[in-house]
């Protein structure tokens, strides 16, 4: 037997409804934090896109209604016994990271080309100076594009962005928004996609907070 | 802009336009690179993946980084 677990919370958590496997939700408490987990035989949660959401509608039916720190999926710990040790070890971490979250959701904002993707600049001296000369390009429209979002940082409590993460994307960031002003974050989104001619931004979420569990921003 | 909310039911998730993948790769990111971890517990099934417009090389250095921890 193993415990799969999805979120932390504090110990009054209300704890209801089913997980993978269809396995009830339980809480493991220790001192202000509970560890909400499903007990499973031997669990191996396989990342396909059905567990992966399987998961992330459990997470989010937590954070409804309670102040959570999600966990990365496929977390696993043996006992109830190693779930309290766990939450014994990093509780000052654990309790002031749900402080910093309480009442507040992730919002992702992506930006990607708008159109065609760009054209890779004409070689004149060679493949590989095009090729390097095209990625400072990209690097250096990808920081104007940063520069144009920073009025999103103003409606956030904690923002995280990254330049170029994958071809073709242009940026990536998340920000910790307070529920209450939501909808000012994606109006103003929408208010800065309309001021780029560059690049198309898309808005996802409400989120949990995965990328804000931790203390310093990255 | 396109603004999604929640990514359910499966049938949305796999339809065309471009904020479809978007989407998914944010999911894998979430799920697969952020959130609280528990050291040395990390046990994910890699082989039997099957997965749409994923980033592999994102999802293979997630695996090896949950496999090396």
């Amino acid at each position: 037997m193993s415990l799969l677990l999805y979120a932390i919370a504090e110990a009054e958590v209300a704890v209801a409804g089913t997980g993978l496997e269809d396995r009830p939700l339980h809480s493991v408490k220790a001192g202000p934090l509970a560890a909400i987990v499903s007990t499973h035989d031997t669990p191996r949660p396989q990342p396909t896109i059905d567990t992966l959401c399987q998961y992330e509608e459990a997470v989010e039916r937590l954070m409804s209604s309670n102040a959570i720190l999600p966990a990365r999926f496929a977390s696993v710990v043996e006992d109830e016994e190693e779930a309290r040790t766990m939450l014994s070890r990093r509780r000052r971490d654990l309790v002031s990271a749900l402080d910093r979250v309480r009442g507040a959701v992730e919002l992702a904002v992506s930006a990607g080309w708008r159109g065609a993707p760009q054209p890779a600049a004409a070689a004149r001296r060679g493949p590989g100076t095009a090729y390097l000369e095209t990625r400072l390009g990209q690097r250096a429209r990808a920081k104007q594009v940063a520069v144009a979002l920073e009025p999103l940082a103003g409606v956030a409590r904690v923002s995280r962005c990254r330049l170029n993460p994958r071809a073709e994307a242009v940026l990536q960031a998340a920000y910790l928004v307070d529920r209450t002003r939501i909808d000012d974050f994606v109006g103003l989104v929408e208010v800065l996609d309309g001021r780029l001619a560059e690049v198309e931004l898309a808005c996802t979420g409400p989120w949990p907070p995965y990328s804000f569990v931790e203390g310093a921003p990255a | 802009m396109s603004t999604a909310r929640a990514l359910y039911p499966p049938s949305q998730r796999h339809g065309a336009g471009a904020a479809q993948p978007v989407t998914l790769l944010d999911l894998v990111d979430r799920l697969l690179a952020n959130g609280v971890v528990v050291h040395g517990h990390i046990t994910l099934a890699a082989a039997d993946v099957d997965l749409v417009d994923i980033d592999l090389a994102l999802l293979i250095a997630a695996t090896a980084k949950a496999g090396g921890g």
